[in-house]
């Protein structure tokens, strides 16, 4: 099996299939702050785009620039079908950890 | 509301520096977008200490590993020069100009390579410095005393403060200035031998880059 995703690779690459086609690096990072309920730098989110590409989960290809960017491209990313499955390996992989434990747990006093 | 707030020119030309070719434009322009949807940034110097974070962290998740190993070569030696033998002996293996070196042109090649571009080297490795220049300063701020106090009872020591130290000058005094002395010329002579190094190492980096060479992929 390969490497299981991390918990902000994770957050990276549901925020792509959410997103759909409107899923380019600005729009990825806000959506993974939403979701993680912190502030995220933009360069980590940037860092984890070019290392999941590398790893052939995602794909990216630069698109039209707006006005609200000076007019530089956007880069859009997708994902792809070894994403899809290193993202269905991770969520089973915690399942499994998780089975037999009831959540949330409680603390004993 | 978005403001129309542009990059500082030196945090968009150091960026481009550090970046791909082929990603500087949806990278700075990610950043600007951000920028503009950031309504608290709304000082001058509020956005240029964001755009130094932005360049800071640029660096740093790209070329990590060179600072480090700069810091470490900075501390091994300044430990094995401080805890000489009573002789004056340093302990340590003669390798601290050629490890600077190897560092600096390792940063400078890395860099070269990753962004094809002979600056992009020269940014990598003055950066590196720079990092290690802070990061030594903080570590003689934090070292000298204790360090001093087992120094003053080395004869090595001892003789070299009687031989440099002005009339009247106590050890503590001196050994401080000493340290001051280092961090000033010893982090000059260094700048200049990252720009050199960084030099060299970009121009072979963007000549491997160029040829795509599968080398640190």
């Amino acid at each position: 099996m390969a490497d299981v995703l991390g918990a902000f690779e994770q957050a990276v690459l549901l925020a792509i299939v959410r997103l759909g086609p409107e899923a380019y690096g600005r729009g990825i990072h806000a959506a993974v702050q939403e979701r993680l309920e912190r502030p995220v730098a933009p360069g980590a989110v940037h860092a984890t785009l070019d290392r999941l590409e590398t790893k052939g989960l995602v794909r990216s290809w630069l698109g039209e620039g707006t006005k609200a960017r000076d007019g530089r491209p956007h880069r859009y990313y997708t994902i792809e079908t070894a994403g899809i499955r290193a993202l269905n390996d991770a969520r089973r992989t915690l399942q499994h950890v998780w089975s037999g434990f009831a959540w949330p747990m409680r603390v004993r006093g | 509301m978005t403001s129309m707030w542009n990059a500082p020119s030196w945090a968009e030309w150091i960026l481009r520096a550090l970046l791909p070719p082929d990603r500087a434009d949806d990278v700075t322009g990610d950043l600007l977008e951000t920028l503009r949807d950031e309504s608290r940034l709304s000082s001058r110097l509020a956005r240029q200490a964001w755009w130094a974070r932005q360049v800071a962290s640029r660096f740093f998740r790209s070329y990590y590993l060179f600072p480090l190993a700069l810091i470490a070569t900075l501390i091994w030696n300044d430990l094995f020069n401080t805890f000489r033998d009573v002789n004056g002996t340093n302990a340590g293996p003669n390798l601290f100009g050629p490890m600077l070196f190897i560092v600096f042109l390792g940063a400078g090649t890395f860099g070269g390579w990753r962004t094809r571009r002979t600056i992009g080297g020269v940014i990598a490795s003055v950066g590196s410095h720079l990092v290690g220049w802070s990061a030594i300063t903080c570590w003689f701020a934090v070292t000298t005393y204790p360090f001093a106090l087992s120094q003053q009872h080395n004869p090595y020591w001892i003789q070299a403060w009687r031989g440099s130290a002005s009339p009247g000058e106590s050890f503590m005094h001196w050994i401080v200035w000493d340290n001051v002395g280092a961090v000033l010329l010893g982090g000059s002579a260094l700048l200049l031998l990252s720009f050199v190094a960084g030099l060299a190492g970009g121009i072979t980096g963007r000549w491997l880059g160029r040829r795509s060479l599968p080398i640190l992929q």
